[in-house]
């Protein structure tokens, strides 16, 4: 997806973009789902909010992307140990990626409050939440991406009498980029989500916590405010990737 | 013969918004949604006692009890239409207000507050002046407001000395000192701490009540169109619910009971339930309070709880006393006891 | 020269994994509490056996709420990943539909349930349906994007292959592109199956009368005389989360047996 050049591609969510815009401003989807304004507010008073509060959302943004990128990039990390080992060591290391995936399915209302209690109501609890959060998915897809190599390629390592460093790195780990990839988008919208859900239990900053407060006292132009930092947060990060994809891994055919 | 409400959201054909029949004896029963303001609890004991002993029933309700949680937001959720009326505090109601809500309270359950600010005697926090700059916890949303009123009033800086930190619904941050003061209810957290081994001569208690400033609680609301269109069914739910808290008030122990049948199971104690009651009780009908009036609104505190509500911020107007709350639905209800 | 790498499910190991966790946990949690005198050690780490204890006592209740939970999961999850595994063919087959619409699935992921949920209460006035179209919402996002990877990842001599077959529209879908897709179906699934039990959890505290997420909020608030029973639901939604996991694994080998990683191999 080409960013910044104004070209086909880009004309069409562009242009239904706009579409959605004027129908939300004008309050045409409020009258199609019959919805008030107290319940899904139009743009132009989430901008206002935005305005309002722009110090506030800027602040509580750093706070909680810094929360999302450093448990993101723990998550993803641990979770490329977990799939290498498991590739390695695979008797040992299967159990591990069970673990790891169950891990995953501990609720974020669970955890939430687990980390709340070991590392109180800083940044910490948030870092662990998506820490966990991330590992798995970036396990089980490094580890299908590093595993599912087709037989024949690893005879043809064998036979040019490749080393184990060699067949891992030139076989492996460039079969694995494309599901590497996969994973770091997926945990990019985790790390982001997370972050925020897990300031809704126990925080006092952040973009997560201004949120839960404002939505629960229907102020609604300030909450979908945090939604839209929140979300431009994640696209950023979403273009980041690709890029970086991009650079890794041009020859893949989903590239093309 | 179903009547059709004023607001567009009630004439859905989905089954559960509130179209109300009023209802003649031998008419089938009016189904009405009740959005309590948290989990099942004796906090609501009276809901659940009148709609076990049939006074829904009586008049006319086939009423269901739905319960509420962390992320359940009872204003929106019968503003939406999911729920008839509501169960919750006035600071939340009128700041939901002063969003665009268009809700009104019709019954006022909790007379005083049961809020208070718990510290540890060995955290040497034993007076108002010792609480600059520590961490004050509060559950956040409207809650805090009352606390920076109380702080004030005694003598605190709302902008330089007081340190609200958001606390969640556990007193785990309590526990692991990452607060120096506590916010507690009388019939809830102030137990589970006494229920952790902490005994009461540990702990410095100030109840927010005694400043004069606390903000009303508890208290029945539905949306003003919804009122003006089915007044007479306002009247019945409300007349009931007393009637349900006035049951719970005069048989304690089978009210529990009822509590007991409708909790989490596993999750709390019988024990637990009965403190609760009593403590919640004490608020319900506060000593001296005549018990025939239980559920009055009182104008003086309304106020009270608006003028905080401006003065600190929680609302950006000043409220319009004349729609937020219809004192005449439970004077009404009182008149055919 | 081979890792022996034969992936069988070796039972043992898992076994000699769980224990060595037990194990270190019991060890953890009485450091904790009689080596280090953690604050409120009990909240923070409990003993196993306190809270295996408590989840026997109570399995009528963990099982009704965790089944509960389960079919709420699994809704949303069946849902979920209908609607994204169709948006992922249909943005194969329209590049024009992918480009429109790619930046806002991404946005859709930005959007905590939280914020949706007046928006869909609003819309749809029944809890119930509202809460398992939440579920849907959160899992329809891995089943697509993996799917849509497998789809683009056929390769160009397969399809050059069945093109000069001259097949029909749908020989094509059923006979390439679907099971092309299923590997990358599957991982997608496997990533949305915890995600189905976190969001129906998640969607428990908007107010759901039972499940496994309301007697977790419950026993929290209720403090320390119910934290092992916090621990317990704890415990209960990951055996929820592993069992839809290990149904989904065991389904993949079931529909592609073909692929790699299930059969023999060396290196």
């Amino acid at each position: 997806m080409r960013l910044l050049r104004l070209n086909k591609s880009n004309m069409l969510p562009l242009s239904m973009g706009i579409l959605v815009f004027i129908l939300w401003q004008t309050k045409v989807i409020h009258a199609l789902l019959r919805l008030e304004v107290y319940q899904l507010p139009i743009p132009s008073a989430i901008w206002s909010s935005i305005l309002e509060n722009h110090k506030t959302l800027g602040e509580f943004a750093k706070y909680t992307g810094t929360e999302a990128i450093l448990g993101f990039l723990i998550g993803s990390l641990l979770g490329m140990l977990v799939a290498v080992s498991a590739v390695y060591v695979p008797k040992m290391a299967k159990g591990g990626l069970t673990v790891v995936a169950a891990l995953n399915a501990v609720p974020i209302v669970a955890l939430a409050p687990i980390m709340n209690n070991w590392f109180g109501d800083g940044m910490g609890s948030r870092i662990g939440v998506v820490a966990v959060l991330t590992m798995a998915t970036m396990a089980i897809n490094a580890y299908k991406g590093l595993s599912s190599i087709d037989p024949s390629y690893l005879e043809l390592m064998h036979a040019s009498a490749a080393t184990k460093g060699q067949t891992f790195i030139k076989l492996r780990v460039m079969h694995a980029l494309p599901h590497i990839f996969t994973a770091l988008k997926i945990n990019m919208a985790t790390s982001i989500s997370g972050s925020i859900v897990g300031e809704f239990f126990i925080s006092s900053k952040g973009i997560g916590y201004l949120l839960s407060d404002q939505i629960k006292l229907s102020n609604m132009p300030l909450s979908w405010a945090c939604i839209v930092y929140a979300a431009a947060g994640g696209i950023l990060l979403y273009y980041v990737i690709e890029l970086l994809e991009r650079l890794f891994i041009p020859w893949h055919v989903s590239r093309h | 013969m179903v009547s059709a409400c004023g607001s567009p959201k009630a004439q859905e054909s989905s089954s559960t918004a509130g179209t109300a029949t009023v209802a003649a004896t031998t008419s089938p029963l009016a189904k009405l949604k009740i959005q309590l303001k948290w989990v099942p609890q004796a906090q609501f004991a009276g809901y659940y006692v009148a709609k076990e002993k049939g006074f829904y029933k009586d008049e006319g309700i086939d009423a269901t009890i739905i319960p509420g949680g962390p992320d359940v937001i009872m204003e929106q959720q019968v503003s939406n239409g999911a729920a008839d009326i509501g169960i919750t505090g006035i600071d939340s109601l009128l700041v939901n207000i002063d969003n665009g809500l268009p809700l009104e309270s019709i019954a006022q359950i909790s007379q005083t507050s049961s809020n208070l600010l718990i510290s540890k005697k060995s955290s040497g926090i034993d007076s108002f002046a010792k609480m600059k700059g520590k961490k004050i916890g509060s559950w956040m949303g409207s809650q805090q407001f009352q606390i920076l009123a109380f702080l004030e009033k005694e003598g605190l800086n709302p902008k330089q000395d007081i340190s609200i930190v958001k606390q969640g619904f556990t007193m785990d941050q309590f526990f692991n000192n990452q607060l120096d003061v506590a916010s507690a209810t009388t019939y809830n957290e102030y137990h589970v701490v006494l229920e952790s081994g902490i005994k009461p001569e540990d702990l410095n208690v100030f109840r927010v009540e005694d400043g004069g400033l606390a903000m009303l609680e508890d208290a029945i609301f539905a949306k003003r169109d919804w009122v003006k269109n089915h007044r007479d069914l306002a009247v019945k739910v409300v007349r009931a619910t007393l009637k349900g808290w006035k049951y719970a008030m005069d048989h304690q122990d089978e009210a529990v009971d009822i509590v007991m049948n409708n909790v989490q199971k596993g999750s709390t104690t019988r024990e637990h339930q009965v403190t609760m009651l009593k403590e919640f009780l004490k608020l319900v009908k506060p000593d001296g309070f005549p018990a025939d009036k239980i559920g009055t609104i009182p104008e003086d505190k309304f106020k009270t709880t608006a003028d905080i509500a401006l003065k600190y911020g929680l609302i950006k107007k000043p409220t319009d006393l004349t729609t937020a709350y219809d004192k005449t639905i439970v004077e009404d209800a009182m008149k055919s006891q | 020269m081979t890792t022996s790498s034969k992936p069988t499910f070796s039972a043992g190991a898992v076994f000699g994994w769980v224990l060595g966790l037990i194990l270190l946990w019991e060890l953890a949690a009485w450091a904790m509490q009689n080596l280090f005198h953690v604050n409120s050690a009990k909240l923070k780490l409990p003993y196993l056996h306190d809270v295996l204890y408590t989840m026997l006592t109570n399995i009528p209740v963990l099982l009704d709420s965790g089944t509960k939970t389960f079919g709420n999961a699994l809704t949303g999850l069946l849902l979920g990943s209908l609607i994204g595994a169709a948006l992922a063919f249909a943005m194969n087959r329209a590049k024009s539909l992918e480009s429109t619409i790619a930046p806002y699935l991404i946005f859709s992921q930005m959007v905590p349930i939280i914020g949706l949920a007046p928006i869909v209460f609003g819309i749809i006035h029944d809890a119930q349906y509202s809460r398992i179209i939440m579920a849907a919402y959160v899992t329809f996002f891995p089943v697509a994007i993996n799917t849509l990877k497998g789809l683009k990842s056929i390769r160009k001599e397969h399809l050059e292959l069945m093109f000069s077959y001259a097949p029909s529209r749908w020989q094509l879908f059923s006979k390439l592109q679907f099971t092309a897709s299923l590997p990358d179906l599957f991982i997608g699934l496997k990533l949305a199956a915890p995600l189905a039990i976190t969001s129906a959890i998640v969607v428990e505290l908007m107010g759901a009368p039972d499940g496994i997420g309301v007697i977790m909020v419950t026993s929290l608030y209720y403090g320390t005389a119910s934290a092992y029973m916090f621990w317990s639901t704890v415990f209960t939604s990951i055996g929820i989360g592993v069992l839809l996991f290990s149904i989904i694994s065991l389904l993949e080998r079931l529909v592609t047996p073909w692929q790699p990683e299930f059969r023999k191999k060396g290196g």
